[in-house]
């Protein structure tokens, strides 16, 4: 996965300074918003064959629900404090820390909404974050334990942090996991535009 | 708004039809697709965006800022959360 984000950015940067000059944006406008819609479609079919999400919720126990809003709550606040400090607007961090992980969505939401400066951003921030929590994993884990690093993974818990989460935290940890990931990834189209019109 | 059609479309037909294996597999294929397309695109725009080359260094530096504080703050949050909602189970559990 990580060599498909690269080398798929790296080779679209490649390729629009290369032909700079004959792009129409209006076609990767289009383009953006095909193969977006395509995606979701796709990974809202991943997420409605996992079975009976309400009926899982509900095994995994309390901590199911609360673990990702509180995510999602100290992720907003310490992105949009984050990014006072380094001189975006609160409200521009925080919907740039409310993609979660999930860098292809929230680029392109931002993009749109904001322009190609947040967009990027956005985009850069986010695969840190993917990257980082995965790096990260193995002492999150010694230091409290399976929560706190399903927390650090944000929305990717579900897919791409998946197996180092199991790795450390163990199998226990897989459903509680899977479903921070799906609550928050269900949250991102709703939170970025928000936060990102404040 | 089409992702959030293409959302909403992909789970009902998930939640409502059981797909076989080989549907699925392709589901897969095409997430992969569709994600290394978008993402060559995307590089496309920033690529044939001189503003955005000559910004790289410092949005890369703001980025970096705001993925740390967004790591840290869920991961200490998360850590918190856990540990509460164990005492609060502990305290009422039957001695």
């Amino acid at each position: 996965m990580t060599r498909l984000i690269v080398f798929s950015v790296v080779a679209g940067i490649v390729l629009g300074y290369g032909t700079r000059d004959a792009l129409n944006p209006e076609v990767l406008e289009s383009l953006v918003v095909i193969a977006l819609a395509v995606l979701c479609f796709g990974i809202g079919l991943d997420l409605g064959q996992s079975g009976n999400l309400l009926g899982q919720l509900k095994e995994a126990g309390s901590l199911s629900l609360l673990l990702p809003l509180v995510t999602a709550v100290s992720s907003i606040v310490a992105t949009g404090i984050a990014g006072s400090l380094v001189g975006l607007t609160a409200g521009s961090g925080a919907a740039v820390g409310a993609g979660f992980g999930w860098y292809s969505l929230s680029a392109v939401l931002l993009t749109q909404l904001q322009g190609p400066e947040l967009g990027t951003i956005a985009f850069i921030t986010n695969v840190t974050r993917e990257l980082l929590a995965v790096v990260l994993a193995p002492f999150i884990a010694r230091w409290s334990g399976g929560p706190a690093v399903i927390a650090a993974a944000g929305a990717t818990s579900m897919d791409v942090a998946l197996p180092v989460i199991i790795r450390v935290a163990g199998n226990q940890a897989a459903l509680l996991a899977f479903l921070h990931g799906v609550i928050l990834s269900l949250l991102v189209p709703l939170l970025v535009p928000l936060l990102a019109g404040l | 708004m089409y992702y959030l059609l293409g959302l909403s479309l992909g789970l009902a037909l998930g939640w409502f039809v059981a797909l076989p294996p080989a549907a699925l597999r392709a589901n897969t294929a095409l997430i992969r697709y569709s994600l290394g397309f978008l993402l060559v695109v995307m590089g496309m725009r920033i690529g044939s965006d001189p503003r955005i080359l000559q910004q790289l260094g410092t949005l890369g530096a703001t980025s970096f800022a705001l993925a740390v504080a967004g790591l840290t703050g869920s991961t200490v949050a998360g850590h918190l959360a856990a540990r509460t909602l164990e005492s609060w189970k502990a305290r009422r559990a039957p001695r």
